[in-house]
Formats: structure tokens, sequence, C-alpha cells
């Protein structure tokens, strides 16, 4: 059996949390430091793992622990900043979602980690849920066709007071609803049709005094359909945050939540609804959601065979890239072109 | 002594708008059980069909339907088993507000409405010093809702005992467990998805005989390591265990769900999550037939 890998996190958030717990439940890894500014959370995490090292600065921990790998689950605007310090070090990253708070902020990590052979990954977590990996199989086979259309939303009822924290602060968030949340249905969109060629989009706040509770965009795909994405945080009805597409195709149609997935044949007239109990797959731990665990297992493989991830960098740059053109898109009240980086 | 839970509890996810099948199939319960009658309705079908457990978090609509229970003479007659805490809420408050936000928001609340009724531990700055006793505030604050109530056995939220099964947290769950006995002199239970971890984790930390609940269907859905793990997990260990999801998320039939369910050694109780007076009478009749089944099979 080879060496568990010594990773470390920095930012124990909710995320951080998660992580956390799944790397000390699956084989193959080790967590031997974590970094994390709050005292009363590094206080909590020293009961309950003695074993590991806690430090309140990232930068101490890098410099004094042999790691191999380091979870980046801080604030989005301290995702590029660690992260070039991990990858100078020649380290292997996985980064929560997204990337950073702009493809400009972002741009240098990608020939970074070339140069470095480091194993780079991001949290898009979506590609590791059953049913939209089975859409993704399924947009692929020729029986639906070539997408024409298609509709998306992603919703929670979480913000109906003013919100407060770094998810509502834009130098730490990099943006609102759109930055934290919709970037999920951005990665899944991206996944599905290629390259995204021009966007239209409009924002509006209202519970949020510096970023965006409401979005509403009009996105075309270079060799894909167009379509609409809508994303809020301020929806009622929507106890867990639930992403629908409507794709509709030549040859019939295809839609996909978190729960089901349900497509028509135009050709036999066939109809199929497949739940995630039908697609369900155990994990080896369960902690608030088995694509946590997926992704997770995924990066500690990758960095053992030295494979490139799914959701590499080329994948966190091309929804940077996307949400760069919608916000800009909404700021000057007019279609964007998406500039690749 | 051992602790006996009542054969079959009612769940309480359809009265506040969860549905693990879709969110769609939640929305439409939502509506229907925003008047808290329907849900009362099927809670007193389920009392005359002998049924004696139920299952609550503490849900903002928890506290209609358990003023509803008082107003209809159902409270005595009726064991609770609270589930807590409301993980769901505290993690869209934290979204909200952030940690320390949604800690101060919580303690700040239960010691304007309720000073007398709970041991707050003195000050936010002390509890800061100390997790297990931030633990157990919270605990209190939960438990409120249920001060006037039978209640047999607490259950921890599976958000918090997967976490802590995760990350080996043994002191932490022995606390929650010393707390529900020694203040509210009931069986201290355990929700999880991983139940063979549980069994592993909880012998290495000393703790016999636990009261979990956990999935338990013929579909294998949410059976994690995977199914045969969790089947054996059950023949081997010791642990008195409540069956959840049995019926996949309302993806199985009740008749294949309940046939697989009593076909298993050692399940002590099921969790029942029903909606109309029609499904209840249906659920518990086949229910009761696979029951007595089982029992004559030895």
């Amino acid at each position: 059996m080879s060496e568990d890998i010594k990773a470390g996190v920095v930012g124990l958030g909710k995320m951080g949390v998660a992580h956390l717990a799944i790397l000390n439940a699956i084989d193959g890894v080790a967590v031997v430091a974590v970094a994390e500014k709050q005292r009363l959370v590094r206080k909590a995490l020293g009961s309950v793992l003695p074993g590991v090292n806690l430090y309140s600065d990232y930068e101490r921990m890098l410099g004094s622990e042999d790691l191999q790998a380091v979870f980046i689950t801080a604030p989005t605007a301290l995702h590029v900043r660690v992260a070039q310090d991990c990858l100078e070090r020649g380290l292997d990253i996985f980064v929560e979602k997204p990337l950073g708070l702009s493809g400009a902020e972002a741009r240098h990590l990608a020939p970074l980690a070339a140069g470095n052979d480091a194993v780079a990954m991001v949290g898009y977590c979506k590609h590791f849920v059953e049913t939209f990996r089975e859409a993704k199989c399924l947009l692929e086979q020729e029986s639906l066709g070539r997408p024409l259309y298609f509709s998306s939303h992603m919703y929670v009822s979480q913000l109906f007071t003013v919100g407060s924290g770094w998810r509502y602060k834009k130098e730490s968030s990099g943006g609102g609803v759109l930055n934290i949340l919709a970037t999920h249905l951005v990665d899944l969109l991206l996944w599905y049709f290629g390259d995204v060629s021009k966007v239209s989009c409009f924002t509006r706040s209202h519970y949020s005094a510096e970023v965006e509770d409401f979005v509403h965009a009009y996105l075309d795909f270079e060799e894909g359909p167009s379509g609409s994405l809508d994303a809020s945080w301020s929806v009622r009805g929507y106890r867990l945050p639930e992403i629908k597409i409507e794709v509709q195709c030549e040859n019939g149609s295809l839609t996909v939540t978190e729960d089901y997935l349900k497509y028509n044949l135009d050709t036999d007239g066939s109809s199929r609804t497949l739940y995630k109990q039908d697609l369900f797959e155990p994990v080896e731990v369960y902690v608030g959601g088995a694509e946590y665990t997926r992704e997770d297992r995924h990066f500690i493989d990758c960095v053992k065979s030295r494979r490139t991830p799914e959701t590499d960098i080329a994948c966190g740059y091309g929804v940077q890239a996307v949400t760069d053109a919608m916000y800009a898109s909404a700021e000057a009240a007019r279609l964007v072109e998406v500039v690749p980086l | 002594m051992r602790f006996e839970p009542d054969p079959v509890m009612l769940g309480h996810n359809q009265f506040i708008g969860v549905s693990h099948l879709s969110q769609d199939a939640g929305r439409t319960r939502e509506e229907r059980f925003s008047d808290v009658a329907r849900a009362g309705e099927v809670i007193a079908y389920s009392v005359s069909q002998g049924v004696r457990g139920m299952m609550l978090s503490t849900h903002p609509r928890a506290r209609d339907i358990l003023d509803y229970l008082k107003a209809e003479g159902l409270a005595l007659e009726m064991n609770m088993y609270p589930l807590i805490p409301y993980a769901q809420g505290y993690v869209r408050r934290m979204n909200a507000v952030g940690l320390t936000g949604m800690v101060r928001e919580i303690l700040g609340q239960a010691s304007l409405k309720t000073k007398a009724d709970i041991a707050l531990y003195g000050s936010l700055g002390y509890l800061k010093r100390d997790l297990r006793r931030l633990l157990g505030a919270f605990v209190d604050i939960e438990m409120l809702l249920f001060k006037d109530f039978n209640v047999k056995a607490v259950f921890l939220h599976d958000a918090f005992v997967d976490l802590s099964l995760a990350l080996g947290a043994g002191e932490e769950v022995l606390s929650f467990s010393d707390h529900v006995r020694r203040r509210y002199g009931a069986e201290p239970g355990f929700v999880t998805m991983n139940f063979p971890l549980l069994v592993r984790s909880f012998r290495e930390w000393g703790i016999e005989r636990p009261l979990v609940m956990t999935t338990f269907n013929s579909a294998g859905f949410q059976m994690n390591p995977s199914r045969e793990a969790c089947e054996r997990a059950l023949e081997e260990g010791d642990a008195s265990v409540v069956a959840m999801s049995t019926l996949a998320a309302g993806y199985l039939r009740p008749a294949e769900a309940y046939d697989y369910v009593y076909s298993l050694p050692k399940i002590d109780s099921v969790v029942v999550g029903v909606s109309t007076v029609e499904h209840t009478a249906e659920t518990f009749s086949i229910i009761r037939e696979r029951r007595e089944g089982a029992a004559r099979a030895g």
C-alpha cells in the first residue's frame, strides 16, 4: 500500500469542515495541518482532532509543514493568493469554487500549475452528482440530437433580510448569488454545451447592499444552444439549493435536477424519468452530500496517479470568463463577448 | 435495562415540506400542510391505529403541530422523539449571517425568551471556551419546544452524527449522550447515513447498544458504504435500530419495501412518513401484517 498523502486545509468554514471530515475518514490521505483565523474554531477543532497541527496563519503552515496537497476552503478573496503560494512551493491544490474574484486575478495560476507539474482541481462538485453526470452521458449520445435551446435556474431560500459576512461583501466574495452560488450552474452548462460566445445579463439587488440577489441572463454557446440562466438566493420554496436545466434538442428534450432526470424522444415517442434512487452509488463515507466524498476521492486519486482532474483550472477559468462577461454585461447594459482566459 | 423504542414512529418530513424524492414534491407538501389541521388529521388517525411514537424536528412548523396535539388532547398519548438540531435552518442562517452571527442569534433569542428555563452557563464569552457546553446549550434551546411532552429519546441529526463519525469526535458524542440522559431522563439516539462506521466507532468509544436511526431499504438508497455492509453491521453489531428511508423517499411501493425491512434481523422500529389518511391506512396495514409475519417466523 502506498503512503498516505499529507494534506493541509486552509479555512474552516462550512466546506472546510466538510472536506476535513471526509479526508479524515477516507483512506490514502491524512490531514496533518489546518490554518484558520478564528480562535474559537481552532479551539473546537483542537479538542476534536488533537493530532492535527493548528495555525492562525496559512503562510506559517506552508513554511512549517511538509505537505503534498492543500485544500483551499477560505473565503473566495483568498483563493488565488493561497493557491499561488501553494503552487510556487510545488504543492498540489484543491480550490473550492469559484476559482477567484475574477479571471484577471486567476490568470497566472494555470501556467504556474503546469510549470510546477502540480495537480490542481476546482471544487465544481456538481460533476459528481449522479443525475447531472447521467445527463452529460445522454447529451453526448446521438439519440437526443443537437441541443438547440435551454432554460435553467439555480434557487435557494436563503436571504430575506440584510445578509452579513464575507459572502455579501464584494471585495471578499467577488459578487453575489452569481459568483457564490450560480457558478455551479454556469459550470454545468459549460460542461454540457462547450464554450460561450456572448452573454447578456441583468442583475438586481434588494437584500444585499454590495452584491446581486437576482440574476437573469441569456447565454449564446459557440457551437451549442442558446438559452437562459436565472439565479437567486431570495426565492421562496427552495429549502435546499436547486438547479434545474431543461434542454430542447433536435430529437427530444431533457430536464435534469439534483433529484431526477427526465427525457423524451420524438423518434419513438418514449419518455423516461430516472430518479437519484435509480442512479444511486454509495460512498465510502457520507458527510453532507455524496458528491463531496466523490470529488475528494477523485482529487486524491489524481494526486497519486499524477492525472489531470476532471474539474481542473481550465474548468475554473471557463466559469470565470463567463461570469466576468455576465457582470460586465449587467454593468454596461449590453451584449458582451466572452473573452477566453 | 434495554431501551425499547415504539415499534412504529410517525415521521415528520412530509409535514414540513421535505421530500427526498424531489423538491417539487416537497413544495406540494409544504402547501398541503400549511394548514396544521391536515397534519393533525393524519396524526390523530395514526394514533387511532395504535401508533404511539412521533419524530419531530424543531422546524418552525413544529410548534404549530405540538400546539395542535396539546389542544386535541393527543399530547400525552404519544411518545415524542425530537430530532435536533434543525440542521438545514442553521446552515441557511450561517450562510446569511456567518458562524458567530448565527451562534449569537440563537443564544440571544433563547436568553430573551427563556432565560429562566435554560441554564446558559454564563456569558457567550464563557461558552466560547468550552465547545461541549455550547453544544449542551444548543440542545437545551431546541428541547424547550418539547417541555410538556413525553420525550422517550432525543435523536441527534445525521448532519452532526456523520460529521462526528468522520472526525472521530467521540468525546462530543459522549457528551451529547450524557446530557440527554442527565437532563431529560431520555435515551440518546443517533441518525446516520454511515451505519457500519457508527457501529465501529461507537464500539471503540465504549458506547453500548446505541439507539440508531439509519437507512434500510431494498433499493440500497443512502446505504453507505454499501447495502451489504449495512446488513452485515446490523447482523454483527449490537444496536437498537430504527429503520428510516424504508420507502427510499417514496421511490418504493410499501409492500415490497416492508417485505425487505421485516426480512432483516434486529430492526426494532420503523419511522414512516404518511401524508393522507388513505395512505396511512394502507401503510400501517402492510406494516402490521409484515411485522406479525416476522414475529411468527421468530
